[in-house]
């Protein structure tokens, strides 16, 4: 028979925890009895939903590619560089975590908009607009996205052990080797993490996007745009949708992340 | 042959450190000193991963890092290796992987540097191992394989940071073994005086983030500068073959030992075990040979004395026995040393040639 230590947790926390928990799952509880279970499989694959579930998908997939291009640079300078400064970078870096969305939405408007002061270039230069596109709607989940993935970066990338990168070199090995070889190799595990983060906060994004991106079927009309408007037209759809929500997020929170970060 | 030459300065946070020494022609340098003197910076610097603040380091007559004319070699371009304590083997990749690396890192395909790492994996002995990752080996199989990784680099100079420090006897003598039939100039940081008798011929002292002696062993173990460097060196080591209890010296002396041996020993005991006679002795020492006094230094209250004859050693006795043996260079004299007093190295590597 197995035996392990047991070591009893102090009873008030259990009560205190439990309340903790109750907080977070009981809404998922009163979706789950609202939901019209009968016909969920009917609203799932209508095409409207559909679509939205294939956009909310192209536009989390790519704002997670985009987050592990520009983050893994983001977070190891971050982590290593010593600069004046530094603080005030890592501050903005991290701003869109603790910034309603809406507001990052409203200042990605007045910068990369019609009227914004790049966005005005961008259409007469090139003739590209991004509001009430999926380029645009990338961006506005880019925005809130990136911070969760640098963040992840960083703090495992300041626990890195520098002499394995020292002797890497001493070994032969260019600066740029090194970091494809021994560097990314390290950081593997929270790069991963960094992903499933990432991907799913940029799938259940929605203050940035209909700010910026707007409300554009087929264009930016994610899961979380649809069922906003589905709240005010089809309620049924809009519980189908937020189950489909939580399920998709579950599922990656549980798969993904616990076993990536599991690893270590 | 690797000269190296470091003259000049550096800092770290609020730690100064002043080096200043030359290496010649020796090619197994160690270098020694209390906890915190500065050896691993220095190290460091000759790796190129710290920088000199002012003076020159110069490698075979080529500057590697020199702030005046504002040149600094980057490390992965100096031909060396420096082996962290602890060996630092990447945890990512399997034992051939970690071996190998050295030719993937100058750009060879994964086959082609497996290959090329083959031979090397086979003399560390490696070969059944080489599937495994870094944590599923033991602690002399990881500084096997540091070590046969940072020799794949085929470097001009290595430079070692304890690479014993944290192994048992037996892992280390292998260590040792291989470390002493290298070609490679080699410069290694170590805290264990046998180590340093066993694979140096020149010293580096350093003591409180400077350098305060170096030269070649004998004349160090001779005048150690400090009462550090004089205890370091109170030891003399001698090899032979055991039988039982009895040792017999590579020139044919016999000493008797405190536990049965067998094969190829080394015996240390300190100086100050030795003692001196006029005639030979009698009574409880049974370990005594007739020796010829080849050099005397005096400091404080205490005399240290070279003895040569069946073998070299050293002896330290007081200032007032000394005058007492009315002794002087040359004399021929009776050294004894209690068998208790001879600690016994086995597994020895061969004596230097």
């Amino acid at each position: 028979m197995m035996r392990s230590i047991h070591r009893p947790t102090p009873f008030g926390l259990l009560v205190v925890a439990a309340l903790g928990f109750a907080l977070l799952a009981i809404p998922f509880l009163g979706l789950a009895q609202r939901t019209p279970w009968s016909s969920f499989a009917q609203i799932a694959t209508e095409e409207t939903v559909l679509r939205s579930i294939s956009l909310s998908m192209i536009i989390a997939t790519s704002s997670a590619c985009i987050c592990v291009i520009l983050g893994i640079p983001l977070g190891l300078v971050l982590a290593k560089a010593k600069f004046k400064g530094l603080k005030i970078v890592r501050a903005i870096v991290l701003l869109p975590m603790v910034l309603p969305p809406v507001a990052g939405g409203t200042a990605l408007l007045f910068a990369l908009g019609r009227k914004g002061f790049i966005g005005e270039k961008l259409n007469s230069w090139f003739g590209i607009t991004l509001p009430f596109t999926t380029a645009g709607a990338i961006i506005a989940a880019t925005f809130v996205a990136l911070p969760f993935f640098v963040l992840s970066i960083e703090s495992s990338a300041t626990e890195l052990d520098s002499k394995l990168e020292e002797a890497s070199l001493n070994l032969g090995a260019t600066p740029t080797r090194t970091f494809f070889m021994i560097t990314l190799p390290m950081l593997r595990s929270s790069i991963l993490a960094g992903v499933a983060l990432s991907w799913a906060r940029a799938l259940g994004e929605f203050g940035a996007t209909i700010t910026f991106a707007g409300d554009n079927p087929g264009q930016t009309r994610t899961l979380p745009l649809q069922l906003f408007v589905a709240l005010e037209t089809n309620p049924e759809r809009a519980m189908v949708i937020g189950m489909l929500m939580v399920v998709i997020s579950l599922f990656v929170l549980v798969t993904l992340r616990g076993n990536w970060l599991g690893r270590r | 042959m690797t000269g190296i030459y470091l003259s000049g300065k550096t800092r770290l946070g609020t730690e100064e450190f002043d080096y200043i020494f030359e290496t010649g022609t020796h090619k197994r340098i160690s270098v020694i000193g209390p906890n915190g003197s500065g050896k691993t910076t220095l190290l460091r610097l000759i790796a190129g991963h710290e920088c000199l603040l002012s003076g020159s380091l110069k490698i075979d007559e080529a500057i590697f890092d020199e702030p005046v004319s504002e040149f600094f070699l980057a490390p992965h371009l100096r031909e060396l290796v420096l082996q962290h304590q602890g060996g630092s083997v990447f945890p990512h990749l399997t034992v051939e992987g970690n071996v190998a690396f050295p030719y993937r890192a100058k750009g060879y395909s994964k086959r082609n540097a497996r290959s090329l790492a083959s031979e090397t994996i086979a003399d560390f002995g490696l070969s059944e191992l080489k599937d495994k990752y870094p944590k599923q080996l033991s602690g002399g199989q990881t500084a096997r394989v540091s070590l046969a990784r940072s020799l794949t680099r085929r470097p001009k100079l290595l430079l070692l940071d304890e690479p014993t420090s944290a192994l048992d006897v037996e892992s280390a003598n292998q260590i040792h073994q291989i470390l002493h039939r290298l070609d490679t100039t080699l410069l290694l940081v170590s805290h264990d005086p046998v180590e340093v008798l066993k694979l140096s011929d020149y010293i580096i002292a350093l003591e409180r983030n400077q350098v305060i002696q170096f030269g070649d062993l004998e004349s160090i173990i001779q005048r150690p500068a400090s009462p550090w460097l004089s205890k370091f060196f109170d030891l003399n080591l001698i090899s032979g073959v055991a039988t039982g209890l009895e040792f017999t010296s590579d020139c044919g002396e016999r000493l008797q030992l405190p536990q049965h041996h067998s094969g190829n020993v080394q015996i240390s005991f300190p100086s100050s075990a030795v003692s001196l006679h006029l005639s030979p002795p009698t009574g409880s020492p049974r370990n005594k040979w007739k020796t010829t006094i080849a050099g005397l230094d005096r400091k404080d209250n205490l005399v240290k004395i070279k003895l040569s004859g069946s073998f070299d050693c050293h002896a330290t006795i007081t200032l007032a026995s000394f005058q007492e043996l009315e002794i002087a260079l040359g004399n021929t004299i009776w050294a004894s040393v209690k068998a208790t007093e001879l600690n016994v190295l086995p597994n020895t590597i061969p004596a230097k040639t």
